[in-house]
């Protein structure tokens, strides 16, 4: 007769496993995600507060009034920190949401540890939510990061937060599903960075985060003002400051059906296992 | 002849004469020229990031500046606020691509190990100095070029003094190329890397009068801004174009010169002790 196996300790409550629920592999993938983020603070949290620290230094320096004195142009009498600051808050926000979701994806294709997510019972709509509240969570607590820096330096009122937090998540979660498409589309880190550099960065930078539409030369007023990143930070500048150029409500409800569209459209793409080797 | 395929039979020692002793003379010229030639096809090969990438991003820049203070800053130095914005925003793009194209090289090739590939070869240091700053050099005035073409589309640039315009583009890339080369040689990991481009690299060149004329600057950061290579050579760099300089421009010439040759002695003196590169 052998000893019996020394049977291990039971771990702690709250590391023991649960049982299968419906959000199971969903939170199991978002928190394993999340983990991947580890060194975000070092990459993504410092710097992107730090430039933008630096941007409205740049700002204040360069204009005649600094940035206490006023925004020309703009609907609403606004000064121009206080109009920039929910245009640095946003764009940043919706670079990291693109950045995380797309790099992480392509990430686990060009090492090959996807094979762990694609083997494991993990139905499309957990990924696809894993993958979009990723990159979601990630744009809004680094775009809360650089705002409560620019918060030291501009005076905000916030008249409506929750329509600040509200665009902001509709605009992060649009972003990371493109992100998501963008990270199963491409097979090498350049094209992901072509993506990156010559169609994101561009198109969230000429949304009307640092002017307002009104002056902008006749065909790119309109182009602007209609595209939806345009909407993204006009909603969050008009939360945070309550100047706005367009319709709160128009805007809602144009980004929730972009948000609905985006994800049927990626969740079909993640279902169809479209692009998942590098 | 007999078969060569005859193993057994003894080796005959004149018939393998052991490696002949190849000499270079003072200047391993071939190898200098490869350790170059490495070093420009490393980021011509994926120019896409390395020169198209930086020429979107800086005309962004212009937009974004150009589209939120035109309407309020009307002119500085009697030229308009695009012309003045300009030749900084090349020289910030210049500078920043030197030193990316030096640090990261030491930095992959430390983390990748093929480091050994450049440490191996019978390269002095001064040789070795001189190939990767060269290609941090040849980098940054490419940028630079292909960046002044674009942005000269857009705002009216105009060159009052060429020789202040090429000598303050060379200075400036040498001394962000050797900047990058120290930086890449004491980095360990990559954070050390983003450490040393985003906590000094882009504050230097984002507030050393890239964007604005220095006497805005509060008395106290325009006697700082004296003692700063950063504003010298954006300022002498922008005197080519404008010719309006906030410094005399023989001061900032001498200033560049100096740090120049600081910091290739420093770079050299790393590469001679092997300073986190040889054990």
């Amino acid at each position: 007769m052998s000893e019996p196996l020394p049977v291990p300790p039971a771990p702690p409550l709250w590391r023991q496993p649960r049982a299968p629920g419906v959000f199971a592999g969903f939170w199991a993938l978002y928190i394993r995600e999340l983990r991947r983020q580890r060194r975000a603070v070092a990459f993504a949290l410092v710097p992107q507060a730090l430039t933008a620290a630096l941007l409205m230094a740049i700002f204040d320096l360069a204009s005649p009034e600094g940035i206490a004195g006023q925004m020309p142009g703009a609907d609403v009498p606004i000064t121009l920190g206080a109009f920039i600051a929910p245009g640095l808050i946003a764009i940043t926000m919706l670079n990291i949401a693109f950045q995380t979701t797309a790099f992480t994806i392509l990430h686990a294709k060009i090492d090959g540890f996807i094979d762990i997510e694609l083997m494991a019972p993990l139905s499309a709509i957990s990924r696809l939510f894993a993958h979009g509240l990723l990159g979601t969570t990630m744009g809004v607590l680094v775009g809360l990061a650089v705002g409560v820096v620019l918060a030291f330096v501009v005076d905000m009122p916030f008249p409506d937060p929750l329509q600040a937090v509200l665009f902001a998540v509709l605009g992060a979660w649009c972003i990371s599903l493109f992100g998501i498409f963008a990270g199963l589309w491409a097979r090498k880190w350049d094209s992901l960075s072509a993506i990156s550099t010559f169609i994101v960065t561009p198109l969230v930078f000429l949304s009307g985060a640092f002017a307002p539409v009104s002056g902008f030369e006749a065909p790119f007023a309109d182009l602007v003002a209609n595209q939806p990143f345009h909407f993204v930070i006009d909603g969050v500048r008009g939360g945070l400051t309550g100047a706005q150029d367009a319709s709160a409500l128009v805007g809602a409800l144009g980004m929730g059906a972009i948000a609905a569209v985006g994800a049927w459209a990626v969740g079909r793409l993640i279902r169809a296992g479209f692009n998942t080797v590098a | 002849m007999p078969s060569s395929a005859d193993t057994t039979a003894p080796m005959q020692a004149e018939a393998m004469p052991g490696p002949r002793l190849r000499s270079y003379g003072a200047v391993n010229g071939r190898g200098l020229w490869t350790l170059y030639l490495k070093e420009v096809r490393r980021f011509l090969k994926v120019f896409q990031q390395t020169v198209a990438a930086p020429v979107v991003t800086t005309l962004l820049f212009f937009a974004i500046f150009t589209l939120a203070l035109g309407r309020t800053v009307e002119m500085v130095h009697g030229v308009s606020f695009g012309a003045f914005l300009a030749p900084g925003l090349v020289m910030m793009a210049m500078v920043q691509n030197a030193f990316a194209n030096t640090s990261s090289s030491l930095v992959i090739g430390k983390i990748q190990g093929n480091i050994v590939d450049v440490m191996m070869p019978p390269l002095a240091p001064w040789e070795l100095t001189v190939g990767f700053a060269l290609g941090g050099v040849s980098r940054g005035i490419l940028v630079g070029f292909v960046t002044a073409a674009v942005i000269a589309l857009f705002a009216p640039v105009a060159i009052h003094d060429w020789g202040a315009v090429a000598y303050f583009a060379l200075a400036a890339c040498l001394m962000l190329s050797l900047l990058g080369l120290i930086g890449g040689i004491w980095s360990e990991k990559f954070e050390h890397m983003a450490a040393v481009t985003n906590f000094i690299v882009t504050p230097l060149t984002f507030l050393s009068g890239t964007f604005y004329s220095i006497d805005r600057l509060p008395p106290f950061w325009q006697a700082i801004a004296h003692v700063n290579p950063f504003f010298y050579m954006i300022d002498g760099f922008r005197y080519g174009f404008i010719g309006h300089a906030d410094a005399p421009v023989w001061l900032g010439m001498i200033v560049l010169a100096v740090a120049d040759v600081l910091l290739l002695l420093l770079a050299w003196w790393l590469f001679r002790i092997g300073y986190k590169l040889k054990s």
